[in-house]
């Protein structure tokens, strides 16, 4: 089977950098790209097996996103390379683990042949999963999961909004965690991709089956077709039971420590209608995935890294695709205002802009450090969202100088560090263009340690 | 007196399964609730309680069973004007936004079609006149904040609550 991709990908690409190993012609190729910007870092072509093609784009959900990317994956039934459904537009997370698609984008047929999990009760485990914007609900089913080159047999993945399971069989205790976002218009996108730096959603934290638990959880036992609340019940899987990270899948090219996060630079200050690039599956496993000089910065236990900036060292910082903008407290500089309320999209009903908007393009200093003690100075930039979305041209979608001000911090991260002021720095999609971004997984060794850890 | 409104609205958000549910848990508390209201959030939350003291405010910090942390910012007159959360999984937002929580539901489903590039899994962002809201993070970390800038004490900005 694996034959068959290699030939197919000598077919759609121009260049051949190995296939399972092997070939190739050292560090990763610099083609000049062409954005313009020169850069070679994340620019120029990349090919092999372990490399899917990576694009940013309004997306399919109100087809208005920006600094979004998306991939495109393969999922067959388990043991089935002929009973598939390829789709488009699943969006790449680094701020989550594991794949999950919109029940819309696969067919009854291949939903109906995927190999549901059971929770310990027998009952069908149904996951509710927190994000910050909202909760997604649907099954946890196994599925064979080919991506690029790559493929990992019996991945436990969540279907959202999976008819099986109804929306209106929520739990009252999953639903005042968020508000349901489950379907393509409200999720925006056919699913997600969670690339960042751990193999499973929730962890050790779901594993304990206690009353500490039970009072948030994401996981229950559900009976198909319950639309009653109270027909689930919480329960508590074990780690292989959660929705995985598909990379720690591909053990047989050994492309699962991580993965690399490949964008070209854009045009500056007023960003690309679309970008191309590429996820890369594997760090130092292959000929086109080496860390070459990258700098490795250690995450602490949830992942991330500190981030100076203004004077002030922010704990909680972290390198995230899924953040469509550079997010951080701006409310002290003068010099990078909030956009007014009837710019940047902001719509209205009421709602007043957390984009920001300087008169001119303004640079900020920033240091990464990582747990391990390595520091990284990079210089970002920022420029006037209202005029990105709206003077420029109104279709872009790609921008390396989109930030949105989070406000004060202070009342925020207390807990660990004991701080009073702010408390992070979200490096969001813009950060990635013009780089390679390496995001190594928690316990998997690679040539620059074990992760978790951010390279670039 | 505020209590009935409250208790419709949430037995129309909900629907009439949940009434046996609401019935048995304390009335609701959280962002806009008075101080005698604290002691419900935390049984509900199976919590332990800690109180301290800001410049101008006191804060009732309640840590969940599951660890989660929910701090609520009351004011001199005793009325909870902002609330925090920090953890590894959401909080109970129902109770922790109290009175408020419809009118974030509804915020945050205008976000996504009203505020269409303002999109992502990883951030919340709300500014309405009587309700802003912030929240960040990702799986495993969720952190957030919100506040109705009608009840802050004049004296006081967000930036001064810790």
């Amino acid at each position: 089977m694996r034959k068959l991709i290699c030939i197919g990908l000598v077919q759609v690409l121009l260049v051949l950098g190995g296939c399972g190993g092997g070939g190739g012609s050292g560090a990763l190729t610099s083609g000049g790209g062409s954005s313009g910007s020169g850069s070679g870092n994340g620019g120029g072509s990349t090919s092999g097996s372990n490399v899917v093609a990576m694009a940013v784009n309004a997306g399919p959900g109100t087809g208005e996103d920006v600094d979004t990317p998306f991939i495109t994956v393969t999922v067959c039934a388990p043991g089935s390379t002929t009973n598939c459904a390829q789709i488009s537009n699943i969006e790449v997370d680094t701020g989550s683990y594991g794949l999950r698609i919109l029940s819309s984008a696969l067919s009854s047929s291949v939903i109906g042949s995927l190999t549901q999990e059971n929770a310990s009760n027998s009952q069908p485990l149904v996951e509710c999963t927190q994000f910050v914007d909202g909760i997604s609900w649907g099954p946890v089913m196994l599925a064979d999961v080919q991506i690029g080159g790559e493929s990992a047999s019996n991945v436990p993945i969540q279907v959202i909004g999976d008819s099986s399971f109804p929306d209106s069989g929520i739990p009252s205790g999953c639903l005042t965690n968020g508000t349901p976002e489950d379907t393509v218009a409200e999720f925006g996108a056919n699913g997600i991709i969670g690339v960042g730096p751990f193999a499973q959603d929730c962890g050790s934290g779901c594993v304990l089956s206690n009353s500490q638990y039970a009072q948030d959880p994401s996981y229950y036992a559900c009976p198909s077709g319950g639309t009653s609340p109270n027909d689930c019940v919480a329960t508590a899987p074990a780690l292989e039971q959660q929705v995985t990270n598909p990379v720690v899948g591909f053990t047989s090219t050994g492309d699962d420590n991580g993965v690399i996060v490949q964008l070209p630079s854009v045009p500056d200050p007023d960003g690309a209608a679309t970008e191309s690039g590429y996820l890369v599956f594997g760090i130092g496993t292959q000929s086109n995935n080496s860390l070459g000089n990258a700098t490795v910065l250690t995450g602490d236990g949830y992942g991330d890294i500190s981030t100076m900036y203004d004077g002030t060292t922010l704990p909680y910082s972290y390198l995230d695709t899924g953040s469509n903008a550079y997010y951080f407290d701006a409310s002290g500089s003068s010099s990078i205002p909030d956009c007014a309320s009837s710019g940047g999209g902001s719509g209205g009903s009421g709602f007043s802009s957390s984009w920001l908007c300087p008169t001119s393009e303004q640079t900020i200093n920033l240091t990464n450090e990582g747990q391990n003690g390595t520091s990284s100075n990079v210089s970002i930039k920022i420029y006037n969202a209202t005029t990105l979305f709206n003077e420029d041209n109104a279709t872009f979608t790609a921008f390396d100088d989109l930030g949105a001000d989070t406000g004060s911090q202070s009342s925020l991260c207390t807990n660990y560090y004991q701080i009073n002021g702010d408390c992070y720095f979200d490096l969001g999609l813009p950060f990635f263009f013009g780089r390679n971004v390496y995001v190594a997984i928690a316990g998997y060794n690679t040539p620059g340690g074990e992760g978790p850890y951010f390279a670039y | 007196m505020k209590s009935l409104p409250v208790f419709i609205t949430a037995v129309l958000t909900l629907g009439a399964a949940s009434l046996l549910d609401l019935s048995v848990r304390p009335a609701y508390a959280g962002l806009g609730a008075t101080t005698a209201s604290i002691e419900a959030d935390r049984m509900s939350m199976k919590g332990q309680l800690r109180a301290r003291s800001g410049a101008g405010y006191s804060v009732q910090e309640i840590t969940a069973g599951s660890g989660t942390v929910v701090r609520e910012y009351v004011s001199p007159s005793g009325v909870v004007f902002a609330v925090s959360w920090q953890g590894a999984s959401m909080p109970n937002l129902q109770q922790t936004f109290g009175s408020y929580f419809t009118q974030f539901q509804a915020a945050v489903r205008a976000r996504r079609t009203q505020q269409p590039h303002l999109r992502g899994h990883n951030h919340l962002e709300i500014h309405t006149p009587s309700l802003v809201v912030h929240a960040f993070g990702h799986m495993r970390q969720y952190f957030g904040v919100a506040y109705a800038p009608a009840l802050m004490p004049a004296n006081l900005s967000i930036s001064d609550l810790h």
